[in-house]
């Protein structure tokens, strides 16, 4: 494959750059959601 | 809460100062990318040795090396122009292909230092055997 | 808009099996993409960008930031305004954000292959860096401190407005010179008569499905996320009005 390097770049960086997302997402929801539980008594 | 407020005022003049410099590369570069070659030869006189990019094909059979240069001629609207390009021309490039170069006229030819390899919308299969259907 | 609070996890049903269906599509894109279809007669190898490229731009211009504006719409509608609508258009405008900045990432690698420069100020680029800067500020906007209500409806106008930009993307090929090529599909030319061979159209087309379940999976987490935060929000804001009001009937 030409320009192998540049390809395998571009794909390995954005599907890095989406988990680190959906990772963020996650855990910051996990977090809020274990803040509020008490009140809302779920 | 000022702070907050004193932040938010400098991330907006930062997104609008960002803004205005894109209008301002957009109004001067985007709307005239390129003169077509017929375009550039007819206005010579105007452009005299201002830089510019020119677009056209590259003409069949007329690139050959010279020194560390390379010469062919640039077609469109059956008008041609000999172009000198300093330096390699990009992996893309091949006769018969439609280009963008960047440069100035000097003499009788195009100096060219820059040559951006244009692409159709149209996507073909180099190895057409491998493709058994068409999306028609 | 009753959403139950919190079950012991976060997700539901639907969003594991969505999550999972996403990242088997995902990597079947990338199967196809990068061993399966063929090197382009004209652009070589580098024609497999066009698996990420295209799919990450439809669904940032024309799905999120549609969703965006649609939800804004509605929010500034009196007979639909709800805090769903805001909270919708914010999460959909970030996703949006992601994907377009992917699509300025991936561009750039493919045109430094096959135009020789990473960058270059054409219509096309120029006016998706326009959009890339708008949706940054209207995500700033959001975050401008304000009664929810000021905030919400000042955001839903940016919203709109930054949207008028996306028709002039998609046209910029049309109406201006560009180095960037025209539209493979989404022309009045091209629509019924695409020029793209088989195995690379339908490679597309699995990757406009990948990213279209994974716009839908992060919707669901990011919109739940924006909820949390809102009811924290409220939450802290109700503290302090009761705070407040036992100081003031100390006193």
């Amino acid at each position: 494959m030409n320009d192998a390097g540049y390809i395998f770049a571009g794909y390995f960086s954005t599907f890095a750059i989406l988990a680190g997302y959906a990772a963020w997402v996650i855990r910051r929801k996990r977090s809020l959601s274990r803040l509020l539980r008490p009140e809302d008594g779920a | 809460m000022i702070d907050t407020r004193r932040r938010l005022w400098l991330a907006g003049i930062v997104v609008l100062a960002a803004l205005g410099f894109l209008v301002f590369q957009g109004l001067g570069n985007a709307t005239l990318y390129f003169r077509t070659a017929d375009e550039a030869v007819a206005q010579r006189d105007q452009l005299g040795d201002r830089r510019f990019r020119i677009e056209g094909d590259v003409v069949d059979g007329s690139v050959r090396q010279v020194g560390n240069d390379v010469s062919f001629t640039l077609t469109k609207a059956s008008v041609e122009v000999p172009v000198r390009h300093k330096g390699d021309p990009p992996e893309l490039f091949r006769p018969g292909i439609p280009v963008v170069l960047e440069g100035r006229f000097q003499g009788d030819y195009f100096s060219s230092d820059r040559i951006l390899v244009r692409h159709s919308e149209t996507y073909v299969a180099e190895n057409p055997e491998r493709v058994t259907t068409t999306l028609r | 808009m009753t959403i139950s609070p919190s079950s012991a996890s976060t997700s539901s049903r639907t969003t594991t099996i969505l999550g999972w269906l996403t990242v088997v599509s995902l990597a079947l894109t990338a199967v196809m993409a990068l061993v399966i279809s063929p090197a382009d007669v004209n652009m070589g190898d580098s024609v497999r960008l066009l698996y990420l490229h295209v799919p990450t731009a439809w669904l940032a211009m024309y799905v999120s930031f549609g969703v965006t504006t649609l939800a804004s719409v509605l929010y500034l509608w009196k007979r639909t305004r709800s805090r769903f609508w805001d909270l919708t258009a914010g999460a959909s405008a970030e996703i949006g954000v992601l994907f377009l900045g992917l699509t300025l990432l991936i561009g750039a690698i493919w045109g430094r292959i096959t135009w020789g420069v990473w960058w270059t100020w054409d219509a096309r680029l120029t006016t998706t860096a326009v959009l890339f800067v708008l949706y940054i500020g209207y995500l700033a906007v959001r975050k401008v401190p304000a009664s929810p209500e000021v905030q919400s409806r000042r955001a839903a106008i940016v919203a709109i407005a930054a949207f008028l930009d996306v028709p002039i993307v998609h046209f910029a090929v049309e109406w201006w010179r560009t180095l960037h090529q025209d539209a493979t599909f989404l022309s009045d030319r091209r629509l019924l008569d695409p020029q793209i061979g088989g195995t690379m159209a339908w490679t597309l087309f699995l990757g406009v499905v990948a990213f279209t379940l994974l716009y839908c999976w992060l919707m669901a987490h990011r919109f739940r996320l924006a909820w949390l935060e809102d009811r924290l929000a409220d939450r802290a804001m109700q503290v302090a009005i009761d705070e407040r009001r036992a100081e003031a009937v100390q006193s």
